[in-house]
C-alpha cells in the first residue's frame, strides 16, 4: 500500500489503548482466550531463567512481599 | 510455540519491531505474569505494509470497533489508522504500538536494544533496560508497576 498521504502516528493516548485492549476482550471468545492465555504462559514458562515454580523464585517473591508487609523473613529474624 | 511464532512470522516479514512490555521484561529479568505480546513496529510506511502482511500470515484480527471486527486479511491500510491496535490470534494476543509514550525514535531505541534469543532459537530485538525505564516513567503515575522500575534500576546499577 502505498499511500500519498501517509502520517506518521502522533503520541498514544493512554485512552485509546484502554479501549482497545477492552475491545479485544469483548470480541474474543471465551474459551478460546484462555487457551491463548494458557498457552502463553507455558509458553513463558519453558523459557529459561523465568519459571516461577521453584524454590528459588517462591522464597525470593515471598521475602518481597513479606518485607513490603513490614515483616521479616524467617531466616532474617533468626540473625536478628 | 505461540509466541516463538509471533516473533518468527514478524521477522520472516522483515518487519522492523522492538520486543516491548511485559513479555520483553519477562524474557530479559524477572518472571511477570503477561498475556500479550507487545511490539513496536517502526513506523514507517513499508514496514506497517509488513506488519499487516505478518498479521495475515498469524490469522490476527482486528477492527476499529465490534461491529467492524474482521480478519485482517480482508483489510487493507488498518495500520494507519490510529497509534496503537490489539489484536487477536489463535497462537497469541498481539499489541501492535507505531508510537510509545516516553521514547522519541524507534530508531535510536533500537540501536540500544538487545539482541534476544527464545529457547527454541527464535532471535528478536528488544527495548533496553533504560527505555523499559523511560517507558514506565511516561505512565501516568497510578499505573506504573514500580516493581519494574525498580528491578530495571538494580540491572542497570543505579540502586542496590
Amino acid at each position: 500500500m502505498n499511500d500519498k498521504d501517509f502520517q506518521p502516528a502522533g503520541p498514544i493516548d493512554p485512552a485509546l489503548l484502554a479501549a482497545e485492549e477492552a475491545k479485544r476482550i469483548r470480541v474474543w471468545d471465551r474459551e478460546e482466550r484462555l487457551r491463548v492465555i494458557f498457552e502463553t504462559i507455558n509458553w513463558a514458562e519453558s523459557q529459561p531463567g523465568v519459571s516461577r515454580n521453584n524454590k528459588e523464585s517462591c522464597l525470593l517473591r515471598q521475602q518481597e512481599i513479606l518485607k513490603r508487609m513490614g515483616e521479616l523473613p524467617d531466616s532474617d529474624q533468626a540473625k536478628s | 510455540m505461540n509466541v516463538d511464532l509471533v516473533l518468527e512470522t514478524l521477522g520472516r516479514n522483515q518487519v522492523d519491531f522492538l520486543l516491548i512490555g511485559g513479555m520483553n521484561f519477562l524474557l530479559r529479568h524477572e518472571p511477570v505474569l503477561t498475556f500479550d505480546i507487545d511490539v513496536w513496529v517502526n513506523d514507517t510506511q513499508i514496514n506497517l505494509d509488513r506488519c499487516e502482511l505478518a498479521m495475515i500470515d498469524l490469522d490476527a484480527s482486528w477492527g476499529a470497533t465490534e461491529e467492524t471486527w474482521r480478519p485482517v486479511k480482508e483489510q487493507t491500510g488498518w495500520t494507519r489508522r490510529q497509534s496503537v491496535f490489539c489484536l487477536v490470534s489463535p497462537h497469541a494476543s498481539v499489541d501492535v504500538f507505531r508510537t510509545v509514550a516516553g521514547l522519541a525514535s524507534w530508531a535510536e531505541c533500537k540501536a540500544r536494544a538487545y539482541q534476544g534469543k527464545t529457547k527454541s532459537g527464535v532471535e528478536f530485538f528488544g527495548l533496553s533496560d533504560a527505555d523499559m525505564v523511560a517507558c514506565q516513567l511516561a505512565l501516568p503515575s497510578g499505573t506504573r508497576k514500580y516493581s519494574r522500575i525498580e528491578a530495571l534500576r538494580k540491572a542497570m546499577g543505579e540502586i542496590s
